[in-house]
């Protein structure tokens, strides 16, 4: 195991699926895509090969405007695990899309004013250390 | 949950009988089967149980950093086993682990079973900071969202946005706990904290500080548990099992520190499973002497108080900083100093602290009158209760 303090290179590589590799796939061409139920119409995140809210299996991607709500935040102050970010403090944000997933991501381009629950928040997709990610960026600057 | 659910006949005939630890530090030096032979050895001892009278093992792991209940058995030299449990939980386990045991024994298929969590957990695998490998890891680990503490202040600062709850009340409990600590000689957190000091603490995890966060520790805790009737001849006055619940929230995610399926940050398991819970023992909040709440974080204290209904919503940060759960208070709560301050033995030491307690073992931190207890395992989307009492 790697000791905390050893100096991060690049981030982790997410060790996709077969569930998520269409996901990441259609991140990697720049669309954010949520799954979303045939049946019963709830669109969720991440894909998963069932429907969290009916069981219903006719699962598709769906294209997100990536426009959300702030539901909840914490600021990294310390990092902790293998290969995490050095930067120190950072912001990951929990966002309600309008769809109807909540998401997390690192909150991009941050500023001085107060976090506000409820707050629009817009996606975007960025390379981190070598990773493409979704994060979130404040339409409060 | 149906409200109308048969009551586990386990209730009321199953009960706890003795107490094992190891030394909690941080560097053991020694193999996680020693320390879980060391544990049980002295459960056993402290029951007053002829070795030879085990004949179930029960324990659980995360992310493999545990030994197999055989290999134990073994290293004890019990005779033959007739149940043996190998659970892949957390800290939703401990609780959940005396109803597993707790059914083997009622129903027949062993006469005393003991029950144990043994890890190298700060010199080995650090779970609160340890990829976990499956289908949710892929979305945390490549942003830097990588450990407990961040997952649960993330529900923490949800819980402060609906409730108002402030950084003095998740203080309040650290500081509350503190003061068991004090009292604690296995504690491995013990120097003072007050307002001050811990408003000076920096941040791991706004909203946590350091105070706020459990201790990752090496180290073991056993327990016995066995059938009422034979219990009642032991050493000790038995902790009988008079209420229990476990409960795995709808859309619970896809693995235990995975969230994003689940809708509301501001309220855990506990709310889910406190009717069951009551109903079970036949005895509510009123009647509860003292609790032990699982405290991975600060946090999850707060919302065990709320979701069992000792305090209504929003209210837990005032009930401890006015003092209910200290020594002498309206219920004396984590009177071990909690796994804040006692060390991280995944909610173990938790159930253990009880049993001592009911048993009236736990000298200068011993509750006033401990007839009854609430105990919970779990932070997050499942967990497990139990209500235990005096015989
Ligand atoms: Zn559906």
């Amino acid at each position: 195991m790697r000791d905390v303090n050893q100096e991060a290179t690049d981030a982790p590589a997410p060790i996709t699926d077969r569930d998520s590799d269409p996901w990441w796939e259609a991140l990697y061409a720049g669309q954010l895509k949520l799954p979303h139920c045939l049946d019963c119409g709830a669109t969720w995140f991440p894909p998963t090969p069932g429907c969290p809210e009916c069981g219903g299996i006719h699962v598709e991607l769906i294209a997100s405007t990536g426009r959300g709500h702030l539901y909840s935040w914490v600021v990294i102050n310390r990092a902790l695990g293998q290969n995490v970010p050095r930067d120190t403090p950072y912001t990951i944000v929990a966002v309600d899309t309008e769809e109807g997933a909540r998401m997390i991501g690192r909150l991009f381009a941050p500023s001085d004013q107060p976090m506000r629950a409820g707050e629009p928040l817009s996606a975007v997709i960025r390379s981190v250390r070598g990773q493409t990610v979704v994060g979130f960026e404040r339409a409060i600057s | 949950m149906t409200d109308d659910r048969r009551r586990a006949s386990f209730l009321g005939r199953t009960a706890l009988v003795g107490v094992g630890f190891t030394e909690f530090s941080r560097d053991s030096g020694r193999s996680v089967l020693s320390l879980a032979a060391e544990a049980c050895r002295r459960a056993i001892e402290d029951a007053g149980l002829p070795r030879s009278d085990i004949d179930g093992v029960v324990s659980f792991s995360v992310l493999d950093d545990s030994v197999a209940s055989q290999a134990v058995a073994t290293v004890l030299g019990l005779p033959e086993l007739t149940y043996v449990l190998d659970m892949n939980l957390g800290g939703q386990a401990p609780s959940f682990m005396v109803m597993q045991a707790a059914m083997a024994v009622d129903a027949g298929l062993a006469d005393a079973i003991v029950i144990f969590r043994a890890l190298n957990g700060r010199s080995g695998t650090r779970v609160g900071s340890t990829e976990f490998h499956g289908p949710a890891g892929q979305y945390r680990y490549p942003i830097g969202f990588s450990a407990y503490p961040q997952y649960i202040a993330m529900w923490a600062r949800r819980y402060m946005i609906e409730t108002g709850a402030t950084y003095e009340d998740l203080g309040a409990v650290a500081i509350a706990q503190r003061a068991y600590a004090q009292a604690n000689d296995r504690a491995v957190i013990r120097g003072a904290l007050t307002p001050e000091s811990y408003l000076a603490s920096p941040f791991v995890a706004d909203p946590f500080r350091g105070p706020d966060c459990t201790t990752e520790v090496d180290g073991a805790c056993a327990l016995v548990v066995t059938t009422l009737d034979r219990a009642r001849d032991l050493r000790h006055s038995p902790a009988v099992v008079r209420g229990a619940a476990y409960v795995l929230g709808n859309r619970s995610g896809l693995d235990i520190g995975d969230a994003l399926l689940w809708k509301d940050y501001s309220r855990n398991y506990t709310s889910l499973l406190a009717k069951a819970l009551w109903a079970s023992a036949g005895l509510g909040p009123t009647e509860i002497d003292f609790a032990e709440l699982y405290d991975c974080f600060s946090s999850t204290v707060l919302f065990g108080l709320e979701g069992l209904g000792f305090v209504g919503r929003g209210e837990a940060g005032g009930f401890v900083r006015a003092g209910n759960t200290a020594l002498g208070g309206r219920l004396p709560t984590n009177t071990n100093g909690g796994l804040l301050c006692e060390g991280y033995l995944h909610g173990m030491n938790t159930v253990a602290e009880a049993v001592l307690q009911i048993q009236g073992r736990s000298g200068e931190r011993q509750v006033p009158r401990a007839n009854s207890c609430v105990v919970t395992s779990g932070g997050m989307m499942d967990g497990s209760a139990l209500v235990l009492t005096r015989a």
